[in-house]
């Protein structure tokens, strides 16, 4: 059976390696002038050389997403940008526009994917693609299983699914509401997400609701990923380059473990992967299209956010085996006798209770306030840099 | 320019041949989403037939997005119209193109997705296909628009430019979906039932909403006039469609004659007030605070 690759989202540097430390096989980074998170991007091209490296040295991937839909005025920058992908080896672009695939076949040799941006949703289009040098295809969400299914047989592209994360609730690529209400360009990394507000509705001019929603719920298919490795979908890709490190570490970890476990037989429960997944700031999720559920079942009313079971408070930057004492980067409010739950990315979960925390003068405090502040906690377990901290939340 | 307007019945051709109409745009029963006006495959040819009779010509609304189990049925309706007097279809999904092409029928094709005809560049990717034409995107703005006049010697140009303009399409029901989630048991979706959305935020602003068996469309607050621009783009465009959804007859009728006598000052008075010139003048900022 083959395996598939896992491809993660990353927002920054730091976003990368986590991506990559705890599992991923690959991940997208959207530059700041050709993708549609340009709004979130700290990534110019010196930043994705260095990512770049890191995933080679790891013998992993960087894809780049190339997948606005451009105005003329995006484009004068286009040719200097594919060449300068091309000369730090990233490994694919993903792209949206007829012109910039076809620019950067004049230009390089970079390995194209097509984005879901393009709402591909049949095995013809993904003939073509291909046909014109595409490598992949990174199907359009609004998919079943079954479409899935025979569009792989259809086409000799790798396909690449969505498996969890926000989705539009629009064909991807065909939404200017956030254009029109907040004259922000939906297609160009400025989406306002105004799908997501609360609006009044109107039947004949008559109000009829107050809280009309169409938001959709987040994909997350757990209990789909065993059938898609059967299918021979070559890439499972996870969304949200905006998220936090733990969110990114925590769901990267749990289809990891996931897939790992299904190719060597060891499938566990569910529930299992449910209650990692769990951890993570997730809002509401469902399977989206890949099954037959009824419509209402994938939107999202009501609700923000799952309430998570543990909070993440800290990252280790170095830890000391004479002093026992771990530096870390605080996150989130911890304090003294808080449960403290190590998440890394090749062991298992362990468990210890701070018993101090101290600034990095050696100032005693009884809590971590302070997001981002250095601060040393006792550890008799041995921890690693890019270790996790997350508080148990009694 | 042609003026290309949405036919609602066999009986109204003769009027809108005296007010001006030059292609009549039919919505077809099985590939046509948010339809107001549909016609079954039958209907399409005969139609077709009497028009290029009258010299007029008639294009085929198809703006569904093409999944795996439609092909075979949108492959048999294209062939179907093959030797029909229909003039060109009217595409949303770039497949169409794809698919028309394997029939040989892709000089018959006017790639109109809403959104994604942004910049001119793209125009030689499609030359190539062998398309008729493409519709220039409705979120750019009119500086924008004219840098496609420089390339229009390769294809045909096209711009939906009057009437409520749609702003989003979702495979999702989301009018019935939510009134599930409220345990409403008597909606019902009627066609004649005028839906809108108001953002909290913007109490003057009232969208319209339309949900089929398609999926959920939601159009902008204010219909799109372009008196202000028409006479610059007049020479370039070979094709101006007016949009019809949410629009009376009479008010239909009388923007087809504004453009084609080129006057607009009793529309404006009468009409006017509805109406905004849209994304002509308005830029969209890339990353928040661009403005």
């Amino acid at each position: 059976m083959m395996r598939p690759e896992l491809l993660a989202p990353a927002g920054d540097l730091e976003k990368v390696k986590i991506a990559l430390l705890y599992g991923a096989d690959a991940v997208y980074i959207g530059g700041r002038t050709f993708s549609l998170r340009a709004r979130a991007s700290k990534f110019g091209v010196t930043d994705i050389f260095e990512a770049v490296n890191f995933a080679h040295k790891l013998k992993k991937k960087i894809y780049v997403t190339c997948n606005i839909v451009p105005h003329s005025e995006d484009l004068k920058e286009l040719d200097d940008y594919l060449l300068d992908l091309e000369r730090i080896k990233v490994d694919a672009i993903i792209v949206s526009n007829p012109y910039v695939l076809k620019r950067a076949q004049e230009l390089t040799d970079l390995e194209i994917h097509i984005s879901t941006q393009q709402s591909v949703t049949n095995s013809i289009e993904c003939v073509y693609w291909f046909s014109e040098g595409a490598k992949r295809i990174v199907l359009a969400r609004e998919l079943s299983l079954e479409e899935i299914a025979i569009i792989k047989k259809k086409t000799h592209a790798e396909l690449e699914i969505f498996i969890h994360g926000g989705m539009c609730v629009s064909y991807s690529g065909r939404c200017t509401l956030s254009n029109v209400m907040s004259l922000r360009d939906a297609n160009r990394g400025g989406c306002a997400h105004s799908c997501r507000w609360e609006y009044d509705l109107f039947k004949n001019h008559e109000l009829v609701a107050s809280d009309f929603q169409m938001a959709s719920r987040d994909l997350a298919a757990i209990e789909y990923v065993p059938r898609l490795i059967d299918i021979g979908v070559d890439s499972l890709k996870i969304e949200g380059r905006m998220k936090s490190i733990h969110y990114i570490a925590t769901i990267v970890h749990t289809y990891r473990k996931l897939i790992d476990d299904y190719l060597s037989g060891n499938l566990q429960s569910q529930e299992t992967y449910e209650n990692e997944i769990k951890k993570a700031e997730n809002r509401p999720t469902g399977p989206g299209f890949l099954n037959s559920a009824a419509s209402e079942e994938r939107q999202l009313y009501q609700v923000n956010q799952f309430p998570h079971v543990k909070e993440f408070c800290g990252v280790v930057i170095s830890y000391d085996r004479l002093s026992k004492k771990a530096l870390i980067e605080q996150r989130n409010f911890f304090a003294i006798n808080d449960t403290i739950e190590i998440f890394s990315p090749d062991q298992e979960e362990r468990h210890f209770k701070i018993a101090s925390i101290l600034s990095e003068n050696g100032e005693e405090l009884d809590a971590a306030r302070h997001p981002l502040q250095k601060i040393l906690i006792d550890s008799d377990i041995t921890l690693k840099p890019y270790d996790l901290l997350r508080r148990v939340i009694e | 320019m042609d003026i290309v307007a949405t036919l609602k019945n066999f009986e109204e051709i003769p009027e809108l041949i005296h007010l001006g109409a030059d292609v009549f745009l039919l919505e077809s029963e099985t590939y046509t989403r948010a339809a107001k006006y549909p016609f079954s495959l039958e209907k399409i040819i005969e139609i077709a037939k009497i028009l290029r009779k009258k010299r007029k010509k008639t294009y085929v609304l198809l703006n569904t997005f093409i999944h795996e189990q439609d092909i075979e049925g949108i492959r048999a309706f294209l062939f179907a119209l093959d030797k029909s007097k229909v003039d060109a279809f009217v595409c949303y999904d770039f497949s169409l193109i794809i698919i028309a092409k394997a029939l040989k029928m892709e000089q018959r094709i006017i790639y109109q997705p809403g959104t994604m005809n942004t910049h001119p560049k793209d125009m030689s990717v499609f030359r190539d296909l062998g398309i008729r034409g493409i519709t220039i995107s409705r979120e750019i703005t009119f500086a924008e628009i004219c840098e496609f006049f420089q390339e229009k010697d390769q294809l045909e140009l096209s711009l939906s430019g009057h009437g409520y303009q749609e702003m989003f399409y979702s495979i999702r029901k989301l009018l019935e979906s939510f009134m599930i989630s409220q345990k409403n048991q008597e909606f019902s979706l009627d066609p004649d039932d005028f839906y809108q959305i108001r953002e909290k935020q913007r109490p003057d602003s009232f969208f319209p909403i339309v949900e089929d068996r398609f999926g959920t469309q939601i159009y902008r607050g204010k219909k799109l006039s372009s008196f202000e621009f028409i006479e610059w783009m007049e020479p370039y465009l070979k094709d101006f469609f007016i949009e019809r959804r949410f629009i009376s007859d009479q008010e239909y009728y009388a923007s087809i004659e504004a453009y084609k006598l080129k006057e607009y000052e009793q529309f404006t008075n009468k009409y006017g007030i509805e109406y905004d010139t849209g994304f002509f003048m308005q830029k969209t900022e890339k990353i928040k605070g661009d403005l």
